[in-house]
């Protein structure tokens, strides 16, 4: 096995933390015992197990790859703990444990690899989207970049930002700076819109009316609630409201898997998230969804969930089988 | 004599209520020409039809009730239905009139033809096997007058619910359609569109598409889209058509529509006659030559393909075939089918 896993998760060693900008902190991430980390992809994110049971996302910084992993936290003292405790009690040279790599937020080209493209960030949520630039810039793609802040200093990258023409840092502390919405719909109605940032701006742009659009509004809500207990964290209870029974999904396992076992008459195809055959009408609960066969906005508004890939933020789903 | 009840009479598949009280068109207005008997087979059926001197389309099924001879092979004599055998005479009520063997008594109440609900819409004959347990679905575009409206075949394709669902499939554009309906070296990637299913109906939201000659006025048009399934054998787009040069963008206008309303008739569960009803509201109008000459051809290619598909019986069980997100549609109509528990012709 070339890396060190336990329970499918990876061993590294916290080799440096530094100073990014004011209330935030880099991390860097080696691996402990094995060669190589998995290879990352632009908008990836891990889970990071700290010690004390709290398990948070972080997504990966440009210069991630197999040699080690780059994170950027902010201290949130109204938070749940997960950033107190990098801030406070994280000291290089600790190891700490990490799941693989997943992605929730690459960058599409099935809107054609030449669509353009507009980045949306507001505060931490510059972490992934910062990632996504340096891929488009690799790629040699034209984008946009708006980025939002309450103070340049409080702006992760704000200098290296701030001399790029393609880039509009908006910050609060200097005046008025236009809602995201609003940069959405002055924007080409072609381009393919990522955003991360605070809950408000991305409910604000869920609303926004995707009919106007041929490009699609792609987002990662960074502040998704995550189950205190690690173990609670990867499974939930999928109850059939038909039927009234109640089934227990685990951590390595689909809602499908979970029903075909049980020898339920689903309607499924493609098994991965891409096809919609096995969507299914979410009555109770708050999906994760992990399908791209439904935009955010369409997921809000159609309640359903594709139950092959998608999983539950909360313990239990209530499905309409 | 033949038992005059409905059921049981011929050696019928077995057809479910889906299907057996829907309206199907089983010609074109034109088709059915006065003075002329048209056989024919819808659903294994062997049906005859006719105009009457009123103008009023009937279907029958293609039997005499006193020796079971073919209706079809006989003749229209005096607006009655003559039967090719005996000379039995059906008049429009399809009773039997007068029997030449006997020209003074009166033919028995129970010398009828069999008759089946009949309607005419949208340039097309329709009939219903059994008790229609809808109307005939909604092709607005019909009754308004700033729509032309050109009807189109018979096509010939096996599988009706293949025809139909590539009907409503702009993926296969580029490749099918290469040069017409689409570019192949220059496909349109389809970002995720709606599918909704609300009062019975399946509809998208719209659809994008490149096509280089995208119209009957021969012109290259971005093409929008927006699809229904109103039955299990109709389908409907209504497309958004603006003219993609720039400079001569001002000859279009914004509310330039392309419709086609698409029926496929079926003679058994492999082979069907798709019939389509085109409108459109732009100028200039293209003649009804036009129109045909391009929708004759896009049908040609179609079948090509679209026989060639395995099994052709469509698989309704999502789980036969591979989806793509790309497909919904197809996909829900085939779940939609599924659902109304449509067997005939599926697997």
């Amino acid at each position: 096995m070339a890396l060190s896993e336990t329970g499918g998760r990876l061993r590294a060693r916290l080799q440096a933390i530094e100073h990014g900008c004011e209330g935030i902190c880099q991390y860097r991430l080696v691996p402990l015992d094995a060669q190589e980390f998995p290879p990352v992809e632009a908008g990836a994110h891990v889970d990071l197990h700290l010690p004390n049971g709290l398990v948070r996302q972080y997504s990966l910084l440009p210069s991630s790859g197999p040699g080690g992993y780059l994170i950027a936290v902010k201290r949130d003292a109204a938070g749940r703990g997960g950033s107190q405790w990098l801030h406070e009690a994280a000291r290089v040279g600790m190891a700490l444990e990490i799941s693989a790599p997943r992605n929730h937020f690459a960058l599409r080209e099935d809107n054609g690899a030449q669509a353009p493209v507009l980045l949306l960030a507001g505060g931490i949520g510059i972490t992934p989207v910062y990632a996504m630039l340096h891929a488009l810039e690799a790629q040699g793609r034209t984008f946009e970049l708006h980025y939002w802040g309450r103070s340049l200093e409080q702006m992760l990258f704000a200098g290296q930002l701030g001399a790029d023409s393609r880039v509009q840092l908006h910050v609060a502390a200097q005046g008025k700076a236009p809602r995201a919405a609003e940069v959405v719909a002055a924007a080409h109605a072609d381009a393919d819109v990522y955003a991360c940032g605070p809950q408000s701006m991305l409910d604000e742009l869920a609303a926004l009316d995707a009919s106007r659009r041929s490009g699609r509004i792609y987002m990662e809500r960074f502040a998704a609630p995550v189950p205190v207990d690690a173990s609670a964290a990867a499974g939930f209870e999928v109850v059939l409201a038909r039927s009234g029974l109640r089934v227990p999904v685990g951590p390595e396992q689909s809602i499908l898997e979970v029903l075909k076992e049980r020898g339920m008459d689903v309607m499924y195809s493609c098994e991965q998230g891409v096809c919609g055959a096995c969507e299914v009408t979410c009555l109770e609960g708050e999906p994760l969804h992990l399908d791209s066969v439904r935009t955010p906005q369409e997921h809000a508004q159609e309640k359903t969930i594709m139950i092959c890939c998608s999983r539950s933020l909360g313990e239990r789903l209530v499905l309409d089988l | 004599m033949n038992c005059p009840a409905r059921s049981g009479i011929l050696d019928e598949p077995t057809i479910e209520p889906a299907l057996l009280n829907d309206w199907h068109v089983v010609g074109t207005s034109e088709e059915f020409a006065p003075g002329k008997l048209v056989p024919i087979t819808l659903l294994e059926r062997d049906l005859v039809g006719w105009r009457d001197d009123e103008g009023v389309a009937h279907v029958w099924e293609d039997l005499c009730i006193h020796r079971g001879a073919r209706l079809s092979k006989g003749f229209i004599q005096n607006n009655r239905v003559v039967c090719p055998y005996h000379g039995w005479n059906y008049d429009a009520t399809a009773q039997c009139v007068l029997m030449p063997a006997a020209p003074t008594e009166k033919p028995m109440a129970k010398a009828r033809a069999l008759r089946h609900h009949t309607r005419e819409a949208y340039g097309l004959v329709w009939a219903c096997l059994g008790e229609p347990a809808h109307d005939i679905p909604a092709f607005p575009e019909w009754d308004d007058p700033s729509y032309k409206k050109v009807v189109c075949g018979p096509y010939h394709f096996r599988s009706g619910y293949r025809a139909l669902e590539n009907f409503i499939d702009p993926t296969h554009f580029p490749f099918v359609h290469a040069g017409v309906n689409g570019i192949m070296d220059l496909p349109d990637p389809i970002p995720p569109y709606q599918v909704k299913l609300e009062d019975g109906i399946l509809s998208t939201s719209e659809i994008k598409v490149t096509q280089p000659y995208g119209d009957p006025r021969n012109i290259p048009v971005v093409a929008y889209y927006a699809y229904k399934c109103l039955r299990p054998l109709v389908a409907y787009f209504k497309k958004r058509v603006v003219i993609s040069d720039p400079q001569h963008a001002h000859l279009g206008s914004e509310d330039d529509r392309f419709c086609t309303f698409f029926t496929a008739q079926q003679v058994d569960a492999t082979h069907s006659i798709v019939r389509i009803t085109c409108a459109m509201n732009f100028d200039p109008q293209p003649t009804d030559a036009e129109v045909r000459r391009r929708q004759d051809l896009v049908y040609a290619q179609d079948s090509a393909i679209v026989d060639t598909q395995r099994p052709e019986r469509i698989p309704v069980d999502l789980r036969k075939e591979l989806h793509h997100r790309t497909d919904l549609l197809g996909q829900k109509y085939r779940k939609w089918l599924h659902d109304m528990g449509v067997m005939y012709g599926t697997v």
